[in-house]
């Protein structure tokens, strides 16, 4: 009880403090925070945990991010921000990082916040017995030191351009999970029940149902203008449409880009916000295979596939053409002077007969050597967009005489059948990360991994590797976009677009702002401008 | 045959049953292609740790031992640990059959009181028009697919009307009496236990008509009526009697359905069933839920057949269990 009145107090203190701050928007973020108010983003998949170490879905990390912080968290221009830390240093030889932490940080329960709950969350990551799939974050960690209990310092294995990123992983409260048996670790209730650190905390959660997130009163940061997040989980597209419709929810992330015009039509209140996102489409070409091996006839496909029309027939407009790995969101590394291939079936035929592929016998085919070109094309048959994609193609490439027969199959079988080599071409996405490290994806060594296509350029290998051990920020942009030059050149893919995330949110907020990196980027500052209704227990004006 | 010994080797009968359903699931999930660990497959995660979380889920044994640990895991009475729920699957399963189960036994008493008064009258109207007319109507709900009758439910009387709630079991506001709560929860029941109910009963209404014909034309029926017992008494008592017995072997299948819920209804209302959770299980491959969800699917389908053949016997003496 007293421990409680004591921390209204100084919560009031501290809150008095920072409203003097001397922030010209004080007084009216204060005012702001004193109404009642709330959204319903509706959601169509529960979060499979609260525990970051083992959240696997994206969107159940932006939920968990609203309640867990981490060191430092990357802003909309790609840089890092403080969050839990003040500010931190690198050592001369950048085989440490120093970080700084807030001192007036507590968790919900009160617990102060320290280094030794760095610590504790590091150890946990890099434990084997833990099993979390960030364990790679730690994998160039040697040591974490607790230099008192609000600096702690990282050692590093060798200097290597991520390690703020691998240092920013959401810190943990060790006085919780301390006494918790390490391969029990998944199932701990903390999964379920969280403690917060951040802006928000756990106030229930009906499994399939709903989350209902309210302001931790305990964060250190500047209170949050709305008083409730709830995100409302409703699995059926149509429903959750029909929802924002009727305005049972505020917030839909992920609008079919074909229910956008009806959508504006039905519900004048509701604002429609395109992102660019981090997922590309692209078609993969088996290169052991002679007939992928020659550029100038990946080259030709790429020009004969009107990656436009796709854009605009598949997407509705919310697409932008593709021309290699990087998003470009991280824009201090995207290549913008690469200039798509046009399409253009006259130069497309022009470079197969140069390759060697005529129509000889006026079958309306392509031949070599009394041989058609023909290949199967795969793709997960599931996903909606892959399987109109793959038809386009078809379509289109027939227009230049090749003959692709398409082969849908079960994900996970095709992701063997890829692993195997047993494909011709396959149509998938990559859901970029946010840091840059190709070797994975296009790297020599990497055939087994996820080089399904064998794609082999020495070059290429040498940009990779000094691209991702480049300490240098200026020096890393000009490796990265040189690779991209050069893979495009090569077209081992046929990169065809990125898809944009449609957001649409109830114009009853201010201060919304979805950017690529998340849809609830700074969601503490959204507020709804229509609630009249005074807080009983506002700290006032 | 004794009872004791009729009831013995039902018993053993239905346990040989549940064992070979489950394990022939267990091996048609392991000849699937893809297991729990498809969901890691991303350049961001390093194989290792791919292989570490593989070995926790226990994916690195062979398959015989696979087999006999997830037996152990069954009869223990844990089911096995979820990865997509991070919890234990018996804990994911009491979760989702309360839940399932107020959905359905509403579905039952609707669909029985619509079903028996439309039947009802039906066999006693004969062939009035107003007796046609709903025939025609229940034959209308039994005929179109639940899915579409669900959307269309859902775009009148949430979309365009705004009358109920298009989805979820309650609300998620915080009631303060359990009468507000008990109102919330028929409230958010309205569609989608409708929606259930009218194709079913439709086929209860059929088949309470056809049987109740059949049996008012029966001897003894005369015979009541013969000596004067009022039409009201010798139809309700004495003929209903006889004309339940087929719905009751309805019931026996129908009681699966019960536990399991109806998966596509389920998806549609965001109602947090059995239904809804085995397709997430599905897109989760999430074996362990799979099978736990069957295995419950399996008891329910051995357990309603015995149950029907009990009610049966009790209510016709004629039928014996030996």
């Amino acid at each position: 009880m007293l421990k409680g009145t004591l921390g209204t107090i100084a919560l009031i203190i501290v809150w008095t403090l920072l409203g003097c701050g001397g922030e010209s928007t004080g007084d009216k973020t204060q005012h702001k925070a004193d109404y009642r108010s709330s959204i319903i983003i509706g959601i169509p998949k529960d979060v499979d945990t609260f525990n970051p170490l083992y959240t696997e879905t994206a969107f159940a990390h932006e939920i968990n991010h609203l309640m867990l912080l981490g060191l430092a968290d990357l802003d909309d221009k790609s840089d890092f921000q403080p969050e839990l830390s003040q500010s931190w240093e690198f050592a001369e030889d950048n085989l440490s990082l120093t970080y700084h932490l807030r001192p007036d940080m507590r968790w919900a329960d009160g617990h102060p916040i320290s280094a030794e709950d760095v610590e504790f969350t590091y150890e946990l990551i890099a434990d084997p017995v833990v099993a979390s799939p960030q364990k790679v974050a730690a994998e160039l960690i040697k040591k974490v030191e607790i230099v008192d209990s609000l600096t702690v310092r990282f050692h590093f294995k060798e200097p290597y351009p991520y390690q703020v990123f691998d240092t920013a992983e959401e810190i943990l409260p060790k006085h919780v999970l301390e006494g918790v048996a390490r391969d029990q670790l998944r199932g701990h209730a903390f999964g379920r029940n969280p403690l917060a650190s951040g802006p928000y905390k756990l106030k229930q959660h009906k499994k399939q149902q709903y989350i209902e997130l309210e302001r931790n009163e305990n964060y250190f940061g500047p209170k949050p203008h709305l008083e409730k997040i709830v995100f409302k989980i409703v699995p059926d597209e149509t429903n959750l449409l029909t929802q924002l419709r009727s305005g049972e929810i505020d917030m839909m992330i992920g609008v079919p880009p074909a229910e956008v015009d009806q959508l504006k039509k039905a519900n004048s209140n509701i604002n429609i916000y395109p992102v660019s996102g981090r997922l590309y489409y692209y078609v993969g070409y088996n290169e052991s295979l002679p007939k992928f091996q020659d550029p100038r006839v990946r080259q030709a496909l790429t020009m004969a596939m009107n990656r436009q029309e796709m854009i605009d027939a598949l997407l509705y407009g919310f697409g932008k053409p593709c021309v290699g790995h990087i998003p470009p969101m991280i824009d201090w590394a995207y290549n913008d002077n690469i200039k798509p291939l046009p399409y253009d079936i006259e130069a497309a035929k022009d470079l197969m007969a140069r390759a060697g592929w005529k129509d000889s016998d006026g079958d309306g085919w392509l031949d070599k050597n009394g041989k058609i070109f023909e290949f199967s094309l795969k793709t997960d048959g599931a996903n909606t967009i892959k399987s109109d994609i793959v038809v386009v193609i078809q379509q289109q490439l027939k227009a230049i005489g090749i003959k692709v027969a398409l082969q849908p199959q079960e994900w996970t079988a095709l992701m063997g059948q890829l692993k195997a080599k047993d494909f011709e071409a396959h149509l998938s996405g990559w859901s970029t990360s946010l840091f840059i490290d190709p070797t994975p994806v296009f790297h020599s060594s990497a055939t087994d991994l996820f080089n399904y296509g064998s794609y082999a350029n020495p070059q290429v290998d040498q940009l990779i590797e000094k691209g991702r051990a480049e300490m240098d920020r200026d020096k890393a942009a000009a490796t990265w976009k040189t690779l991209q030059e050069i893979v495009y050149q090569d077209q081992h893919y046929s990169f065809l677009f990125w898809v944009d995330r449609v957001v649409a949110v109830n114009s009853r907020y201010a201060n919304v702002n979805p950017v690529p990196l998340s849809s609830l980027y700074e969601l503490e500052k959204w507020y709804d401008s229509a609630s009249t209704e005074k807080l009983a227990n506002s700290t006032g004006n | 045959m004794s009872q004791a010994r009729y009831w013995g080797s039902r018993v053993a009968n239905s346990l040989m049953i549940l064992w070979g359903t489950m394990s022939l699931t267990f091996l048609l999930m392991h000849l699937a292609p893809g297991d729990p660990s498809s969901i890691y497959i991303r350049p961001e995660i390093d194989p290792e740790t791919v292989a570490l979380i593989r070995q926790q889920m226990g994916l690195d044994l062979p398959l015989w031992q696979q087999y006999f640990v997830w037996l152990k895991e069954m009869v223990s009475g844990h089911f096995g640990f979820s990865f997509s729920h991070n919890q234990p699957v018996a804990e994911v399963l009491l979760e989702a059959i309360p839940n399932t189960l107020l959905l359905t036994v509403s579905v039952f008493v609707l669909q029985l009181i619509i079903g028996m008064t439309f039947g009802l009258y039906s066999a006693l109207a004969g062939k009035r028009l107003f007796a046609k007319a709903i025939d025609l109507l229940l034959l209308f709900f039994y005929s179109i697919p639940g899915f579409w009758l669900a959307l269309m439910a859902i775009f009148v009387f949430s979309g365009l009307l705004g009358w109920l709630p298009s989805s979820h079991m309650a609300s998620f506001e915080n009631f303060d009496n359990s009468i507000d709560i008990l109102l919330d929860y028929a409230w958010h029941l309205v569609l989608p236990a409708s929606v259930l109910a009218l194709p079913f009963s439709a086929q209860t209404a059929r088949l309470i008509e056809s049987s109740l014909r059949t049996v008012l034309a029966s001897d003894y029926i005369r015979t009541a009526t013969a000596f004067g017992l009022s039409r009201r008494r010798i139809v309700l008592i004495y003929a209903m009697k006889n004309a339940l017995l087929p719905l009751i072997s309805l019931w026996g299948i129908y009681f699966p359905f019960l536990i399991g819920g109806s998966a596509i209804i389920e998806y549609i209302f965001s109602w947090p069933g059995m239904g809804q959770l085995l397709i997430n299980a599905v897109f989760a491959h999430d074996t362990p839920t799979i099978l736990g969800a069957t295995t419950i699917g399996a008891f329910a389908v051995v357990l309603g057949n015995m149950l029907a053949d009990i009610l049966a016997a009790f209510i016709d003496p004629r039928i014996r269990l030996t």
